[in-house]
């Protein structure tokens, strides 16, 4: 600015004022959230048949195997929710990180500015959609700093489920690494909400209950013993899983 | 002047609010310094294209590329400190290596593939042998955090940038703040790395037909073998079509490593895949010795050896590697091959080699 002449500057200056004065409106008028509007909690509560999942805690899969989880995780994104009459509250941008491992719990997230209203059905995908699966360069839950980045393969793991199965033949349990991705596997699933629930501009929590259990046994019954069922990082048997996770969700009702 | 500076004012009334109004609503940041990094547009040699593709959202600044040089010379990005992206890319050798396998990594283990050259990165479609790298911003991800390559995590890499006295400074001129994530360190090489441009050997100023650039009668049928024999696969100024293939090195494709011998296979799942490389450039060949995938072939005359009678049959072997009798091969003389050879000499670039701007940067 040094070589501006001074009347110059002095105008400069008056419009800085002028426009510090209009963004002052500007923000007040953001800061109050549109009459109305609420922020809803979505919570998942990851769970094995019912019981809220404990890492390193045995359990029982569909096939009879004995299981213990090490970590449990997974993207939700594209959250929306429904109206009676089809239209729909999209949250823009919503790739997030769902959570349970030894290093941090994290199974909620919010959505903000949802309008008041009756609401019929929430639709969200497990994964990150082919828009945001073919590079790393991303921030956030997105960051590849979350290890949920293949470094070989451009991409993000949908779902990681990493733990051990009881091997009835070598009577000794073995690691399985449920590492699944790849476009093709990315699935979106629909629940119908409790019937009349609606938001009247208060925060409100909606639960879901996520079974684990799903993974193993869903449409498609696993024997993790299987040859190329211990190990999954992609492949026709990760799509296999990916028929599963789709299934593990579910709307908690009373709410 | 008067005029000149009421059009200004003008504009400015009718952007400074919105400007403004913009910055004061983000959370809490302080106004920022109005230095904004200065965009560049790399130059491109004429026969390699009208300018040098970049995603949108990475375009190039002097900032971010001096910032992704830096980085690309620092063993600070390695897991121990010790390992930069130069300890394997060599810019004396096209940013190979000249080793077969390296073993510069962190665990010192050997590595399963060559280490590729780095040239003109920003026309290719897909890097890696496999093209397991969907853009040149990921393609980072994988030397940096492989335990048997710079072994590092990115948090504490991050940390380690942002506690650095000259670091914090060198990402908000590049990228306006220096808040330091890791996908901004990728952006950062893959400035420097699509600046990596090389267009000047004896082959493409004559092919630009500049004054004075003449090949010699046996280059000249090196050429045209090249053009013929070669093709479709080493086609165009970039000699290469991009795409994958199965050259014919092998016939059986080991799943172990995860498959790594699947190649192409490997990231497609699809068994017409198997054993299928991207092709690579021609170019600065003689100089990022050895050959293929694995680096088996340690001179031009084993590789032209192999294409005239080491091809190795397999379902997914390239349909160009059959004579037109169907016997396997490149139908190729002695002469030939000392012609092809003659030929690859021209397509070093010594300009690209001996570029003082792609070394390691001036110290602070």
């Amino acid at each position: 600015m040094k070589f501006l002449p001074t009347l110059y500057k002095k105008l400069t200056f008056s419009l800085t004022l002028f426009a510090l004065t209009f963004s002052a409106i500007s923000c007040s008028e953001d800061e109050d959230a549109p009459a109305g509007a609420s922020t809803v909690t979505l919570e998942f509560q990851n769970q094995f048949e019912g019981q809220t999942l404990t890492l390193g805690q045995e359990y029982t899969n569909a096939h009879g195997h004995r299981v213990k989880f090490n970590s449990f995780r997974y993207y939700i994104s594209n959250v929306k929710l429904s109206r009676p009459d089809g239209t729909q509250y999209v949250q823009p941008d919503s790739y997030r990180l769902i959570e349970r491992t030894d290093e941090r719990i994290r199974e909620s997230f919010d959505l903000l500015e949802v309008p008041a209203g009756a609401y019929t059905s929430l639709t969200f995908s497990i994964g990150v959609d082919p828009t945001r699966n073919h590079s790393t360069d991303q921030v956030g839950d997105l960051d590849p700093n979350h290890f949920m980045a293949w470094n070989w393969d451009t991409g993000y793991k949908f779902l990681v489920a990493e733990g051990q199965y009881f091997n009835t033949a070598e009577a000794t349990f073995r690691n399985f690494i449920y590492h699944v991705g790849h476009d093709a596997n990315y699935r979106t699933v629909t629940l119908n909400l409790p019937s009349g629930w609606k938001l009247n501009g208060q925060d409100k929590t909606l639960a879901l209950t996520v079974n684990a259990k799903t993974l193993f046994g869903g449409p498609n019954v696993i024997d993790l013993s299987a040859t190329g069922f211990s190990t999954i990082h992609g492949g026709a048997n990760a799509a296999l899983v990916a028929d599963n996770f789709q299934q593990m969700f579910q709307v908690k009702q009373g709410q | 002047m008067r005029t000149l500076f009421s059009n200004r004012l003008r504009l400015l009334t009718l952007f400074l609010p919105l400007f403004v109004a913009l910055q004061s609503c983000e959370s809490g940041t302080e106004a920022e310094d109005s230095l904004s990094p200065t965009g560049i547009v790399p130059a491109v040699p004429a026969n390699l294209g009208e300018s040098v593709p970049y995603p949108e959202r990475n375009p190039f600044t002097k900032e971010g590329i001096l910032l992704g040089r830096k980085l690309f010379y620092d063993p600070k990005l390695s897991g121990n400190n010790q390992i930069s992206c130069a300890s394997c890319h060599h810019p004396d050798k096209a940013f190979s290596d000249g080793v077969r396998l390296s073993t510069a990594g962190a665990s010192g283990k050997q590595l399963l593939r060559n280490v590729p050259a780095l040239q003109n990165l920003g026309w290719m479609q897909g890097w890696f042998w496999d093209g397991g790298a969907k853009d040149v911003e990921s393609l980072t991800l994988g030397p940096l955090t492989h335990p048997d390559e710079m072994d590092q995590n990115l948090r504490e890499l991050v940390q380690e940038l942002q506690t650095d006295r000259y670091y914090p400074t060198q990402f908000k001129a590049a990228f306006g703040s220096d808040s330091i994530t890791s996908a901004m360190v990728a952006r950062a090489l893959a400035q420097f790395q699509r600046t990596l441009i090389s267009g000047n050997s004896a082959y493409d100023r004559y092919s630009r037909s500049e004054a004075g650039a003449t090949l010699s009668s046996a280059e000249l049928r090196g050429l045209a073998l090249v053009r013929t024999r070669c093709a479709p696969c080493h086609s165009s100024d970039h000699f290469t079509d991009q795409s994958y293939r199965n050259n014919g090195l092998d016939n059986v494709f080991s799943e172990e490593h995860e498959a790594l011998g699947w190649g192409r296979g490997r990231i497609t799942h699809n068994s017409e895949d198997l054993g299928k490389y991207k092709v690579p450039t021609l170019r600065n060949l003689v100089v990022t010795a050895p050959y293929m995938h694995d680096g088996r072939y340690n001179t031009l005359t084993e590789v032209l050896d192999h294409y005239q009678k080491g091809i190795a049959p397999s379902p997914t072997l390239d349909p160009a590697l059959l004579k037109p009798d169907g016997s396997l091969g490149i139908l190729l003389s002695e002469r030939d091959k000392a012609d092809i050879i003659a030929f690859l000499h021209t397509l070093t670039d010594r300009d690209f080699l001996q570029n003082a701007a792609f070394g390691p940067p001036p110290q602070p």
